[in-house]
């Protein structure tokens, strides 16, 4: 199924990457509608551990997930460098809590390949592929896999 | 006959004109340069002089010329009368109408080209921007004055009426024939204007071009019917002798005119009374509003925890039920949000005003969906200055946004306002319009607003509605650092300093004895089952005859509104919550489910 998404895809992307744990991840910069600090978070009762709290953004209430968590890592530490890149999925923003973000790098389409079975700990499933930067490996992540619910797939 | 107001005549007034509007050129900088200490002489000297370059240009039928110096006239006037301060904006403003003067003046005979729209709009918004909101729309409402051949009648801008009307002066209507009065006289028509003139200022002329007969006709009429509204302190008697007239020829209209403006002077007048019927009969239907607001929060609330898998037939029912309290939602939203309609009223100012200060032209295209937009709100939004389409969109898929957008293009001088279906790519890059307070209510309504500038296409300011939005009326409380709003159709009672001997324990369960009653008591804290221990406050709910206590940490007794928002799909199974709210102060706090809540008392 990756393979054949990817091969839909064509062209360039710039690709806003990220720290999520050990694991430099990368995300079309068109997906992410801005990204902030803003920790002031408001925790939700009986909610998932993953789901970090929900957080008003400029009057709209935005659900925060822990990337790491969701990704089956353990939990995010709070640091300074720790960020909300907010994306609108189907309709609904929701914030991606990330350890650090990096910068965005240029990327072509025809240069990533598949994702592996496991990236630095994290199922191969939670990636379109993964892209091959000078020194690092940039994983490119699929949104609406990490979003999905559990329950449902 | 038709030489009356010939060639000359109207070289005579151009030559005049142009001297004349070379000295306010002057004397518009004169007063820039005086700062705050205005000369009032210099002021009304220029205010005079632009009005004799109106009353000629009615005269002879020049009808942009007398147009612009109009609404120069106005913001002279209001110069005249302190109440703008002739700064280096308003005089800009002037001179670049004085400019357009000359232009037209210069090209009397070929000014088809040179048309007033940008001078006119700057002009009106400077003179609108000083006014009080509820005199501000006169400057742009018309008034019809009929004159007596009932053939004719006067246009005049309410603003001006009303500004006579102030100064306490009696408003007239002369009916002179050109040839008796003036020819006969061996009078000339500048002449004659200025006569009339110095007894009172003229707001209008009419001139009866048609009675004058044409060439083809080989016959020319035998009268010249020249209608002037003056306004002077001058009574009826004393005009008659002074401008020599007969009895026939005056009409005093003051009554005319008030009847015409009172009951429309202030045209939110009518909006107030609205408003005011509205809001009498919203106390009116309070109690039943507030019943069926309940009663519709209740049943949303149970329906949207309805389990998904039902058979065909539940589906069915479920779907036709959600379909009748969407059009109770939409009655009762309808009742209680003008909110929305007033901000975007507001925002649709802005935009003009920027609109005026970058010299464009304002089309505002305006498609309404889910945000109410009564006749009352659109009035207010459509200005004269403005085109306006409206189409009434009504939204099928309620998941999905409202988009109001508000497009300036460049190239194309016209700002668009639509609302349509959301665009999810939005870029933020630079804001132009100050919106601030109104992104504020924006916010309270859970909408966003936001603003993007592209050299190509302008500016574009966005605002997303979103249609899940809704009031439920409630108590604050809070429970382990979480906050909560109890719906205030659920909640009994609420209790503060608890006396610890009306606790009861019966194996795992507490109640609490309410009322000559024992009420169970509902644990929804992370803590164990003794959590009340540590609380001392106990808010007693409702649902569906069964009363049920739960304690807490923290109580308002205060009723405060919650705009609820719909669960993102990460908290949808939550259940606990059923809704997330936002408050005034930009806290988040929950709704739990109540349904829940009682089911976890057995």
């Amino acid at each position: 199924m990756v393979s054949t998404q990817k091969a839909e895809k064509d062209g360039k992307v710039d690709l806003a990457t990220f720290y999520v744990g050990e694991a430099l991840c990368g995300m079309d910069i068109l997906k992410i509608q801005e990204i902030n600090k803003n920790m002031e978070i408001t925790s939700v009762p009986n909610s998932p551990d993953y789901v970090v709290g929900v957080l008003n953004m400029r009057g709209r209430i935005v659900t925060i997930i822990d990337v790491c968590q969701k990704l089956g890592l353990l939990k995010s530490q709070s640091t300074d460098t720790q960020r909300n890149i907010i994306i609108n999925s189907q309709n609904e923003y929701i914030g991606l809590l990330v350890d650090k973000v990096a910068e965005v790098v240029k990327a072509e389409w025809r240069k990533v390949t598949p994702p592996p079975s496991n990236v630095r700990g994290v199922q191969g499933k939670y990636f379109e592929g993964v892209y091959k930067k000078e020194n690092a490996l940039i994983a490119i992540l699929d949104v609406e896999e990490v979003l999905k619910d559990e329950n449902v797939s | 006959m038709n030489n009356l107001i010939d060639r000359e005549t109207k070289d005579i007034y151009i030559e005049e004109t142009n001297q004349s509007l070379d000295d306010i050129e002057n004397q518009l900088i004169t007063l820039e340069n005086m700062g705050a200490d205005i000369d009032m002489a210099v002021a009304k000297k220029i205010f005079h002089a632009m009005h004799i370059i109106r009353n000629g240009a009615s005269l002879l039928s020049l009808t942009k010329i007398k147009d612009l110096s109009q609404k120069i006239e106005n913001v002279l006037g209001l110069i005249c009368s302190n109440r703008l301060s002739p700064n280096p904006e308003v005089i800009n403003i002037l001179l670049q109408g004085i400019d357009r003067l000359n232009q037209l003046t210069d090209q009397v005979d070929n000014n088809e080209d040179l048309n007033i729209d940008e001078q006119s709009v700057l002009l009106t918004g400077l003179t609108s921007a000083v006014l009080p909101d509820d005199i501000k729309q006169s400057v742009t409402e018309v008034r019809d004055i009929p004159v007596p051949n009932g053939k004719h009648i006067f246009k005049i801008s309410e603003f001006n009426l009303i500004q006579v009307l102030e100064q306490g002066k009696n408003i007239y209507i002369l009916m002179y024939d050109l040839i008796k009065d003036v020819q006969e006289k061996n009078n000339t028509p500048l002449n004659f204007v200025r006569f009339v003139q110095r007894h009172g200022e003229m707001i209008d002329s009419v001139f009866d071009i048609k009675s004058i007969g044409t060439l083809e006709e080989q016959e020319f009429g035998s009268e010249m019917p020249y209608f002037v509204l003056l306004a002077s302190t001058l009574s009826c008697e004393q005009l008659i002798k002074e401008l020599d007239l007969q009895p026939y020829q005056i009409k005093p209209v003051n009554n005319v005119i008030a009847d015409l403006i009172h009951p429309k002077t202030d045209p939110h007048q009518k909006e107030l009374s609205s408003t005011s019927i509205a809001k009498n009969r919203m106390t009116e239907n309070k109690r039943r509003l507030e019943k069926l607001n309940a009663l519709f929060c209740e049943l949303k609330f149970s329906m949207d925890k309805m389990p998904c898998r039902l058979d065909n037939t539940s589906s069915l029912s479920k779907a036709r039920l959600q379909t009748v309290l969407l059009n109770l939602h939409d009655l009762l939203y309808q009742e209680n949000n003008v909110l929305a309609s007033k901000v975007l009223w507001k925002i649709g100012r802005n935009i003009r005003d920027y609109a005026y200060q970058s010299n464009i032209k304002a089309t505002i295209d305006l498609q309404c969906g889910y945000i109410m937009m009564d006749n009352r709100i659109l009035c207010r939004l459509i200005d004269p200055l403005t085109a306006i389409t409206i189409k009434m969109v009504r939204l099928v898929q309620d998941i999905e946004p409202v988009q109001l957008c508000l497009s300036m293009g460049k190239n194309e001088d016209t700002i668009a306002l639509t609302i349509s279906y959301a665009n999810p790519h939005m870029i933020i890059k630079k804001t132009h319009i100050d919106c601030h307070d109104e992104e504020k209510k924006l916010h309270a309504l859970s909408a966003d607003l936001k603003q993007t500038f592209e050299s190509d296409k302008g500016l574009t300011v966005e605002i997303r509605v979103p249609q899940k939005v809704f009031i439920v009326s409630g108590y604050r409380v809070k429970i382990d650092n979480y906050c909560y709003i109890f719906p205030k159709f659920n909640v009994k009672d609420h209790l503060a300093n608890l006396n610890p001997l009306k606790w009861s324990e019966n194996d795992s369960s507490f109640s609490f004895y309410h009322e000559d009653h024992f009420i169970p008591i509902v644990n929804i804290s992370n803590s164990d089952i003794s959590y009340y221990k540590n609380k001392n406050k106990l808010i007693v709910c409702e649902v569906g005859g069964q009363r049920f206590g739960v304690a807490v940490d923290e109580l308002e007794t205060k009723e405060l509104d919650a705009f609820c928002q719909s669960l993102g799909k990460q908290l949808a199974e939550n259940p606990l919550i059923i809704y997330h709210c936002l408050l005034d102060n930009g806290q988040i706090a929950f709704i739990p489910d109540m349904d829940y809540l009682v089911n976890r008392i057995s």
